[in-house]
């Protein structure tokens, strides 16, 4: 092994894989930042320039771009609400209300360390224990993914705002909403009304985009200044406190960071299950072990480090599957195993035999890759701090654009403008009558794979919902699901009855 | 008793759409054809789990309201979302917005990317209290334009270009 590695790093070490990796993770950047825009996007639109270079570049550079891309979503999701990709769906919880209240370094910073902690940490395991990991992987079969859906539903109690009732009835309407378009085992229309863009369901980037960013835009729309500090959408505190992050407030986040890195890893490791899932699963054990649940949704660094950890974690994960065993870990990683086969490479165990030094340098790459990030995002978020001298009357119709555009941009569908802009509407009329968003959206991103595989193991089963508690990891999740859902009730039921008793105590008294 | 009112009126909304969806949607518009196989449950399965859903919280937090008067806990998310601490003149802005928005989508369709976008940003504009007209259209066309030349040349992203340019 150190053979290898020390191969690999005079393959790496080259100008022509750095200036790669430069490259790639400053579009990703930039791709990653604007709303609607995904890192799969950014490693697609790549992929075409890619075509004449060396193995390693080429790969740098997506890479690069899939790194930048991941973190670049989190910028915007801080600084408007506006997650630049769906992985930082649950950064807007905290970040945007940390922007809220002046402190929208601060919120970056955290985020930048985390992502940069959490990606590191997963190449390490990418590194070290990648065929065995792989070999549990492949144990998760359709049985283990649905109770695994099923144990990661328990999240929308934890994000469900001050009404688990509300939050529960948001839940269930992302639920209803997914089951849009062609049935996944059967191919039966479900509330198609014979429109044919409703065939494939609602598209998840202009949901996403409508829900969080469009509702914020037409409330930010509607508010007029009422003082000239409320002119700027984005305050700035001028207490230094404020604009860093200080080494007992990151210490405080340390637990969180690692616990999120293990959740993102272990989620990449599975194929397709995604960064998002992974992000909102680290948020809600966070805000279970946290001794200051009550600040999430508030503006807590936890809850920001929680979810970049969560979501940068999969990165390095997800190509765990792809280099051990061939399978492609998530959309991103299929298209880079097109950049393998148009190199003439097929990933799987026998690559390491073949190519070992090649993939050694490839693991090394993308440590210096999580380095370059660090860096270039720091310039990244410096400029893109000029955002708060933008008057919000001029940037909240210039960001309304983006989230067009970039929904549009998906499928090149006028179909998803509609939907960006209906959604939006809802997500407006929810969030003002206290129903909290991120349940529908956790819901809406998750029962779609949960069907498809809840509905696959009953086939595999004949029918028999046995299958679900004699698989052992399937059993195990649903252990953990009976677990956190008492553990919810009593805890609800606890609240409850503390509040009627805090109602009643001063009239008793 | 306004806020009350308020809640009930939308708790009962909800159950309404979650007992339309589970009696005209779902066996209007979910295909159940006969030979379907049970071992595979039915494609109205989720639909009718999630409309069942909707209409028992909904019913739940209508009972709440009645059996426990004094008790907010369920109603502070209402305090605590920033739309309703808007008055009447906000409201009807973002009510403008919606308008802008609806109209955008139209015009995107049969005026194409440019035209629209640049009438809508100038609505938008005009909307936030924007007096300088000169001001607002050179905002308007410069960042339409940059958004296209950034979109068609760079993400390789075609708009659709109006009935006008065909």
């Amino acid at each position: 092994m150190l053979e290898n590695f020390h191969s690999g790093l005079l393959i790496i070490l080259h100008w022509q894989h750095i200036a790669a990796i430069v490259v790639g993770s400053t579009l990703g950047l930039i791709v990653g930042t604007i709303p609607g825009l995904t890192a799969t996007m950014a490693v697609a639109l790549i992929l075409p320039l890619t075509f004449d270079m060396d193995f390693v570049t080429s790969i740098m550079l997506l890479v690069g771009a899939y790194k930048g891309g991941i973190f670049g979503g989190s910028i915007t999701a801080v600084l408007l609400n506006a997650p630049g990709t769906p992985a930082s769906a649950a950064t807007c919880l905290d970040g945007y209300a940390l922007t809220r209240q002046g402190k929208a370094v601060k919120a970056l910073k955290i985020a930048k360390y985390s992502s940069c902690l959490a990606d590191f940490f997963s190449d390490l395991v990418l590194i070290a224990v990648a065929a065995p990991l792989a070999r549990i992987a492949l144990k998760f079969g359709p049985p283990e993914i649905a109770m695994l859906i099923l144990f990661s539903l328990t999240i929308i109690a934890a994000v469900s705002g001050r009404s688990m009732i509300k939050g529960l009835i948001s839940g269930s309407l992302g639920l209803l909403l997914a089951t849009v378009g062609l049935d996944p085992i059967m191919t039966s229309r479900r509330f198609t009304f014979n429109i044919v863009d409703l065939d494939s369901g609602l598209s998840l980037v202009p949901v996403l985009i409508g829900i969080f960013a469009m509702s914020e835009v037409f409330l930010q729309l509607g508010r007029k200044s009422r003082s000239e500090a409320d002119k700027f959408a984005i305050i700035h505190s001028k207490d230094p406190a404020d604009n860093r992050v200080s080494w007992r407030e990151f210490k405080g986040c340390i637990r969180t960071i690692l616990r999120g890195s293990a959740i993102g890893t272990g989620i990449g490791v599975i194929p397709g299950i995604g960064t998002g899932i992974a992000s909102f699963m680290s948020y809600a054990r966070a805000k279970r072990a946290s001794k200051h649940p009550d600040m999430f949704g508030r503006g807590s660094l936890e809850g920001i480090a929680a979810s970049e950890a969560g979501n940068s974690a999969v990165v390095g994960a997800t190509f765990i599957p792809l280099l051990t065993i061939g399978i492609p870990g998530d959309i991103i990683t299929a298209v880079i195993m097109g950049a393998f086969m148009m190199q003439g490479l097929i990933p799987g165990p026998l690559l390491f035999k073949s190519h070992a030094a090649t993939i050694y340098a490839i693991f090394i790459g993308f440590i210096i890759c999580d380095i370059v990030y660090f860096i270039i995002g720091s310039l990244f978020m410096k400029y893109s701090a000029h955002l708060s001298k933008i008057p919000r009357s001029t940037l909240f119709p210039i960001v309304f654009m983006f989230c067009i555009v970039g929904s549009y941009a998906v499928h090149n569908s006028i179909f998803d403008v509609g939907v960006v802009i209906v959604f939006g509407i809802v997500g407006y009329y929810m969030s003002k009558f206290g129903f909290a968003l991120a349940p529908f959206m956790i819901a809406f991103i998750l029962s779609p794979i949960g069907e498809t595989a809840l509905r696959q193991s009953l086939l595999m089963s004949s029918g028999s919902p046995s299958i679900f508690a004699t698989r052992p990891i399937s059993a195990v999740f649903l252990g953990l699901t009976i677990v956190a859902v008492t553990g919810i009730v009593r805890g609800y039921i606890r609240e409850r009855n503390r509040t009627i008793r805090l109602m009643n105590g001063p009239k008793q008294a | 008793m306004r806020e009350k009112t308020k809640e009930i009126t939308i708790s009962a909304s909800i159950m309404l759409l979650g007992l339309v969806t589970l009696f005209y949607l779902i066996p209007a518009q979910v295909d159940v054809s006969e030979d379907f196989e049970v071992k595979s449950l039915s494609p109205a399965f989720f639909p009718e789990l999630a409309a069942i859903l909707i209409v028992l919280l909904s019913g739940i937090l209508i009972v709440t309201w009645f059996v426990h008067r004094k008790d907010r806990a369920e109603n502070e998310g209402l305090r605590e979302s920033s739309g309703s601490e808007m008055t009447a003149g906000e409201e009807m802005r973002v009510v403008g917005a919606f308008i802008i928005a609806a109209l955008y989508y139209l015009g995107f369709k049969y005026l194409g990317f440019l035209i629209s976008t640049v009438i809508c940003l100038a609505g938008m504009f005009l909307l936030q209290g924007g007096k300088r007209g000169f001001h607002i259209a050179a905002l308007s066309v410069t960042v339409a334009l940059g958004l296209f030349a950034f979109f068609h040349y760079v993400m390789k992203v075609y708009f659709p270009v109006g009935i006008l340019f065909r």
